[in-house]
């Protein structure tokens, strides 16, 4: 976000894009998407699965114009490079980006979204682009799932842990045991409870 | 755990025995409609839980109808997470099934295969009163995604039935279960003290009537002497007229029975004395109230009634007799009469015809001296009857009419004389009747001198009862007062038990009360927790579904998904939520915002974000039954470009019946430096099962090829 105006300028923007790609294993291209391009504004990403372009346009109006060239240099980028037997020729990918607003021409931005006839578009304006954050999420689908299942591991038995829980928090620890012992044993839960006096 | 291999027969589609080889991060099932991809889903669901909820939960539709071996059989060969081997083997022959489990190289016994299964795919399940149900909940809500059942979470379930669901696979439900078994145990609990409760008001009453029975029971001492008087006293009752009998000593519990038993006899003998004496008065009484009257001379009323009667009877006879002469007197007179008359009547004919001779004889007459006679004769007067028979009889009747006036009176004096007579026989007899039922046989003397004796006797003896009966009495009421003072012991120690007992239930109660109370804190801490753990697996969940959502991308402005959860009434609801972010709209209701491709798109994304986000599910893998039905191109690649991304972390096993889309996840699941991936095309499906084609693609020999 810069200082003046509150919103993201495209350099911002291509450092984050980059940043991201690269640290979920991207590797960028030194060179940029094409001749007409400067790799400042308009660079290539690749992993295994696929090939990514990422083009950071001044202006909603730019994009709206240029982005068919964007994919054409793409196309172009991969064909040289891939065969056309190997599947990830078909792996391309367009991320578009400005920090300008589309405004009143969403329809023609989500027109070119659902563009898939040569390679699958990310596109998005300042209308969601607003944090470093935002880019993140734009290029969600080229990015591993950030689910780490072990960090949602959930214990073999809830009930172990149950007197952790803060809702629990103000009942005697030993009427906690004892209502889950009794639980699991299958025995008369409140009868094990008054058996301790009614008090846990 | 992960799918190493599935082996079908005569199970769904599959009629001859098939195995699959599914040990892959990703497989892709290609095949047309019916041509058994589903099959193969069910055929893991069913090996693993032994129902296809989606089949309504029974066995029967899973035998396939040209199955060779005419039974069900399916081998599920899965690898733990420290490579032990686990077999999972099912059969079902049309009327029973089957399981065998084989961990490692050991079999599992049959009676403790289910358990040993649902401990090894998910333990949490066996909190559940039905372990299986809860694996297979946890199987079809957050593993496989069945086809006809996709958009069930979004559009079917309830609030209730979504956090239920999530609560079970993140192992919340084990703490619901257990709030539903305390509130189960609560109300009987409650029921049961209720119950106790109402034993108080009894126990209450009983101690209280116990109290006051303890204030009226006497508490002096029993006066001794009364003891010494009672063989004495029971002795004067027999010489009394009471039936003797063994006498109990003064401090039996019998004594005063025996002492009852004795008054009633002593009242019935006192009666009997009563009796006696009032008779003795009565009969005293009369005696001297009703004068004797004077005997009558019936003989001499007799002898002048006899005399009567005789006279009467001569009157009689003498009046017949008189009447008979008179009335021969006056025929006689009559006769003389008629004489008389008929003469004149001849005197006055022959009168008339006098002549010179007689017409009769016709001789010659004195004529003048016959006319002469002739008219002496007509003028001679009739003999005057004399009345001397009249009177005679008249004075006959009026006497013997007298006579028998007398004989009235006589003969009524005479009854009169008999009935007195009568009367005096008859009270002679009655007195010598009660007499003799008085006891009196053949007395001697005045009646009424002895019968006052007797009477004086007999008072003398009831004022003797009189003072047997108080005595009695005296001796009953001090023989209860002793009874008392050993009741009021027994009430005493009563009492104390009573009081003890009410005391115990009273603390048992309130006891149960504070144990009712601290389980309600409990049970109300247990549904927190539950939403508790639910809202802190959300907030884990959340993110990821919300970057799924992000990544299929079905709307072009609600792109933002929330997972909601909260309690109503004690009750854990869920439900997604989607949110435009730039106009900042929300909306709780995501199926009246969405096409149904759209809904689709958001019931996967919540599907593969609970699969992703609950760390241990029963199986390290995502099933996927065609879930890529009619989206949009650019949603499709979103989706499938997040199905790449969650064959990282889960086997995948996914099908579509549109080879075309087969090809393209082939390409997209393709291995890229090393593991596997298997496509498995189903075609040409015939009654003994679909011709099944696998292949197994290798990685890329090139990663990087743009970028050098």
């Amino acid at each position: 976000m810069n200082d003046a105006g509150g919103k993201l300028t495209e350099l911002q923007i291509m450092a984050a894009a980059s940043s991201t790609l690269v640290e979920n294993g991207y590797r960028q291209s030194p060179a940029p998407l094409g001749e007409e391009w400067t790799a400042q504004f308009a660079r290539v990403f690749e992993d295994p699965y696929s090939v990514v372009a990422v083009a950071v346009f001044p202006t909603w109006a730019e994009l709206k114009d240029q982005w068919t060239a964007a994919q054409a240099s793409l196309i172009s980028a991969m064909s040289q490079s891939i065969s056309s037997a190997d599947p990830k020729v078909w792996e391309g990918y367009l991320v578009l980006l400005t920090p300008s607003t589309a405004g009143t021409d969403r329809a023609i931005l989500d027109s070119i979204r659902r563009d898939t006839s040569r390679t699958r578009k990310l596109v998005a304006t300042g209308e969601e682009l607003r944090r470093v954050v935002d880019i993140e999420e734009i290029l969600g689908p080229l990015l591993p799932l950030e689910a780490n299942a072990q960090d949602l591991m959930i214990p073999e038995d809830p009930l172990e842990s149950l007197a952790s829980l803060p809702a629990v928090r103000g009942i005697p620890l030993a009427a906690i045991e004892r209502v889950v012992d009794a639980f699991r044993n299958q025995q008369p839960i409140l009868e094990r409870l008054n058996r301790a006096g009614g008090n846990g | 755990m992960r799918i190493r291999t599935l082996t079908i027969e005569g199970f769904r589609a599959f009629g001859r025995s098939v195995m699959l080889d599914l040990d892959a991060e990703a497989v892709v099932i290609v095949g047309a409609n019916g041509s058994g991809k589903t099959s193969v889903f069910d055929a893991i669901l069913w090996a693993l839980t032994g129902k296809v909820v989606r089949l309504g939960g029974v066995e029967a539709p899973v035998l396939s109808m040209w199955s060779e071996s005419g039974e069900a059989r399916v081998q599920l060969a899965l690898m733990g997470d420290n490579g032990d081997a686990v077999d999972i083997t099912r059969g079902y022959d049309g009327r029973k099934s089957r399981m065998t489990l084989t961990v490692g190289n050991e079999q599992v016994p049959d009676a403790l295969a289910a358990g040993t299964l649902v401990k090894y795919l998910w333990p949490v399940g066996l909190n559940n009163p039905d372990a299986s149900d809860a694996l297979a909940l946890a199987l079809t809500r957050a593993v496989y995604l069945q086809q006809d059942n996709v958009r069930d979470f979004i559009d079917a379930d309830s609030d209730e039935d979504r956090f239920r669901a999530i609560s079970e696979l993140i192992g919340a439900g084990a703490v619901t279960q257990l709030q539903s078994a305390m509130e189960r145990s609560r109300n009987q609990w409650t029921r049961a003290t209720t119950a106790m409760s109402q034993d108080l008001l009894p126990l209450r009453e009983r101690v209280a009537f116990l109290e006051a029975d303890l204030d009226r029971l006497s508490s002096p001492g029993p006066d001794a002497k009364l003891g010494q008087e009672w063989p004495a006293w029971l002795e004067s009752c027999v010489s009394a007229g009471v039936e003797a009998r063994e006498l109990p000593p003064w401090s039996s519990p019998v004594t005063a029975n025996v002492g009852e038993e004795i008054m009633r006899e002593l009242g019935a003998v006192e009666r009997q004395m009563h009796r006696r004496e009032t008779e003795l008065q009565n009969l005293l009484a009369e005696l001297r109230s009703t004068p004797q009257p004077p005997v009558p001379d019936i003989p001499k009323l007799n002898e002048e009634v006899s005399r009567l009667r005789a006279e009467i009877e001569a009157s009689r006879l003498r009046l017949v007799a008189l009447r008979q002469e008179a009335a021969e007197r006056s025929r006689q007179e009559t006769v003389q009469a008629e004489q008389v008359d008929d003469l004149r009547r001849l005197a006055a004919i022959a009168l008339r015809h006098l002549e010179e001779r007689c017409p009769v004889c016709d001789q010659n007459y004195d004529r003048d001296s016959t006319r002469k006679r002739l008219e002496g004769v007509i003028s001679s007067a009739a003999p005057v009857p004399a009345d001397t028979d009249g009177r005679a009889v008249a004075e006959v009747a009026q006497s013997l009419s007298s006579l028998e006036a007398q004989l009235a009176t006589r003969e009524a004096d005479l009854e009169t004389a008999s009935q007195i007579h009568r009367d005096i026989t008859a009270r002679a007899t009655s007195n010598r009747r009660r007499l003799a039922d008085l006891g009196f046989a053949d007395p001697a003397g005045a009646p009424e001198q002895w019968l006052e004796a007797e009477l004086s006797t007999a008072r003398e003896k009831l004022q003797d009862f009189v003072e047997l009966r108080a005595q009695g009495e005296r001796l009953l009421v001090e023989r209860a007062r002793m009874a008392e003072i050993s009741r009021r012991g027994e009430v005493e120690t009563e009492l104390e038990r009573a009081r003890l007992e009410l005391a115990q239930l009273e603390g048992s109660i309130a006891q149960r009360e504070s144990t009712k109370d601290l389980a309600s804190k409990i049970i109300e801490a247990l549904r927190s927790a539950g939403d508790e753990l639910v809202r802190e697996r959300l907030r884990a969940v959340e993110p990821v579904a919300r970057r799924i959502y992000r990544r299929i991308d079905p709307h072009p402005a609600f792109t933002t998904v929330h997972l909601r959860s909260w309690l109503l009434r004690g009750r854990g609801h869920m439900a997604p939520q989607l949110e435009d972010p730039i106009s900042q709209t929300l909306t709780e209701q995501p199926g009246l915002v969405l096409s149904s491709s759209q809904a689709n798109a958001l019931a996967v994304a919540i599907f593969l974000a609970v699969n992703l986000g609950v760390g241990n599910l029963p199986l390290d893998a995502a099933l996927l039954d065609d879930p890529l039905q009619s989206l949009d191109d650019v949603n499709l690649l979103g989706l499938i470009d997040l199905i790449r991304r969650v064959k990282q972390q889960r086997q995948l096993v996914i099908s579509t019946h549109d080879r075309r889309f087969g090809q393209l996840l082939a390409r997209k699941l393709r291995p890229t430096t090393d593991g596997r991936t298997v496509v498995i095309e189903l075609r040409d499906w015939q009654r003994e099962g679909p011709q099944i084609l696998q292949q197994s693609l290798q990685p890329a020999e090139r990663t990087f090829q743009v970028v050098a």
